[in-house]
């Protein structure tokens, strides 16, 4: 009796993970066919391209980094405290860098989850309560499931281009209101955190094309396909926790990553040495032991480590 | 009233029921589709879904080249359509090949039975529309393929009574026809069928996701470095 209620369960799991698989490109298809226009102006604030935050130098800035959060985020508003305080460091170090952080990667229109008129936006505020409230309930795990399978909608050769459009619209967007000008070369860096790494390379194309600057881009334990944005790309940095699990799972789900296809975008950056790895010791993907962690180990957290080693890199991808 | 319920309901939970029996490889689905006038056209009816479903799942072709919602509907009862044909040209090969086989030539009886079994065997094609699920989703279609595929033969010899290695053959080589009428007749009738397609769909759907990103990726470099 209760093992054929699990199996049960168990099916309409599956069937409602592959229903939601299904419904996940509607809103990048909707969105290029034209048939949420409406809705997106509709959203009036919440729709449009966020506002970035003024970089704190006087002079133009040498470097524009974009920050785009993990798959657990809800709205381009950064509202965890450990990626809040890495932001913080990264401002400080990188003085001469206009620091954007409130894109919302995980919609081509840039629509956050609590953006009306989405059709779950009483459940994503909901959620979005219990998180600040610091109750991390089964539901927050909806945020994630979704986020993923944007990410795969991003991956995927159908959609991606059209997605990852978008994606470069909203960065866009965000990049010309905190002064960049489009043809100034200025170099353009993305931070992309676990799935926001594959928004980033598949947006690179776009961007690269529509503001004439190199594109580099720095995946904090990364899940992406082999997107032909990496063609585009000038240096691809990954960062990886060698206790990071779900990066590990993002080689090996996406089989063009696999060495055995020698001539995947992914496998030809990295004989074009393009892309670099750079293993940090002991790190999880996320949570206290995370890329993030404020916990100190050996007198220096996790968060420091990853921000110094991102420095260092802005740092060096900057020069000619 | 419940009699009137019972007349309305029997053909839809008739298709159904014989889709969800071809998709768990149900004898019993098969040998009713062989036999009977109402399952066969119940199985027909299955292609035809399937059809709809597998249409919707490659909408993004439709939405990629910006096609009015209206025509998108009309695309997908063309595309049912369309999925009946192939059902009858599976089967009709299938018939052709027969007297090939150590079977012989069908009787006309048989061949109804052929058409019932191969329409049903576009079942788990129902599932087609999952083929949208990003990235995994183009396998998950080559796999409800080979799953038809291997259902018509499964059907041929449960239903029809063929000997396996007749049934691979007859299944095989109505596979290879649809699939042929599909690539090769589809070359050869691309002019007419464009137009046909350009009055129920009103594109002609000559653009690829990745055409359209190389045009607007071209349109933009225009626009930044005029």
């Amino acid at each position: 009796m209760i093992s054929s209620a699990l199996i049960m369960l168990v099916w309409l799991a599956a069937a409602t993970l592959l229903l939601t698989a299904a419904l996940s490109p509607i809103e990048t298809l909707s969105w290029w066919a034209g048939w949420t226009e409406r809705e997106v102006e509709n959203a009036g604030d919440d729709a449009a391209p966020p506002r970035a935050r003024a970089p704190s130098v006087t002079q133009a800035p040498e470097r524009y980094v974009v920050y785009l959060s993990g798959v657990a985020s809800l709205t381009g508003r950064i509202a965890v405290p450990r990626e809040k305080a890495f932001l913080k460091g990264l401002r400080e170090a990188l003085p001469d860098s206009a620091v954007i952080a409130d894109v919302f990667p995980y919609s081509p229109a840039g629509l956050p989850l609590l953006a009306s008129p989405r059709i779950f936006e009483r459940l994503w505020r909901r959620i979005q309560k219990s998180k600040l409230e610091g109750r991390r309930g089964i539901l927050s795990i909806l945020i994630n499931i979704r986020n993923i399978f944007q990410v795969m909608v991003s991956a995927d050769h159908r959609y991606g281009p059209i997605f990852n459009q978008g994606a470069a619209n909203v960065i866009e967007a965000s990049l010309l209101k905190a002064g960049y000008g489009r043809g100034s070369g200025v170099p353009v860096a993305i931070i992309g955190y676990s799935g926001g790494a594959q928004v980033a390379v598949g947006a690179a194309p776009f961007l690269k094309a529509r503001l004439g600057a190199p594109i580099d881009v720095v995946s904090i334990g990364g899940v992406m396909a082999s997107d032909p944005g990496f063609q585009v790309v000038r240096k691809f940095h990954h960062l990886y926790g060698e206790g990071d699990q779900v990066q590990r799972l993002g080689a090996v789900m996406f089989p063009e990553r696999w060495r055995a296809m020698a001539h995947s975008e992914w496998n030809r950056a990295r004989r074009q040495g393009r892309i670099v790895a750079h293993p940090m010791k002991t790190v999880i993907h996320a949570g206290a032991r995370g890329y993030f962690g404020l916990i100190k180990t050996s007198g220096v957290s996790n968060n420091a480590r990853t921000l110094e080693r991102v420095v260092k890199i802005l740092n060096g991808s900057s020069l000619p | 009233m419940t009699a009137f319920l019972s007349d309305i309901l029997f053909f839809p939970l008739m298709v159904a029921e014989l889709a969800t029996g071809a998709i768990a490889f149900s004898t019993d689905a098969f040998r009713r589709a062989a036999a009977g006038a109402d399952a066969q056209s119940a199985a027909l009816t299955v292609a035809f879904l399937a059809g709809v479903s597998e249409m919707l799942g490659q909408s993004v072709i439709l939405v990629v080249n910006r096609v009015p919602l209206y025509r998108f509907l009309a695309s997908l009862v063309f595309t049912g359509a369309t999925y009946v044909i192939t059902a009858l040209t599976w089967a009709v090969s299938a018939l052709a090949i027969a007297p090939l086989t150590p079977v012989g030539a069908l009787s006309p009886a048989e061949a109804a039975g052929v058409v019932g079994v191969v329409s049903l065997a576009f079942a788990p094609r129902l599932l087609g529309v999952f083929s949208i699920a990003p990235y995994f989703g183009v396998a998950f279609g080559n796999f409800l393929e080979i799953w038809a595929m291997v259902l018509a033969i499964y059907g041929l010899h449960i239903a029809i009574g063929l000997p396996i290695g007749a049934a691979v053959a007859c299944g095989g080589a109505g596979w290879i026809a649809s699939y042929g009428l599909r690539s090769f007749l589809g070359y050869a009738l691309a002019a007419p069928l464009g137009r046909l397609r350009l009055a129920v769909i009103g594109s002609s759907l000559d653009k690829s996701p990745q055409r359209i990103i190389e045009d607007l990726i071209q349109r933009i470099s225009r626009e930044s470095n005029p």
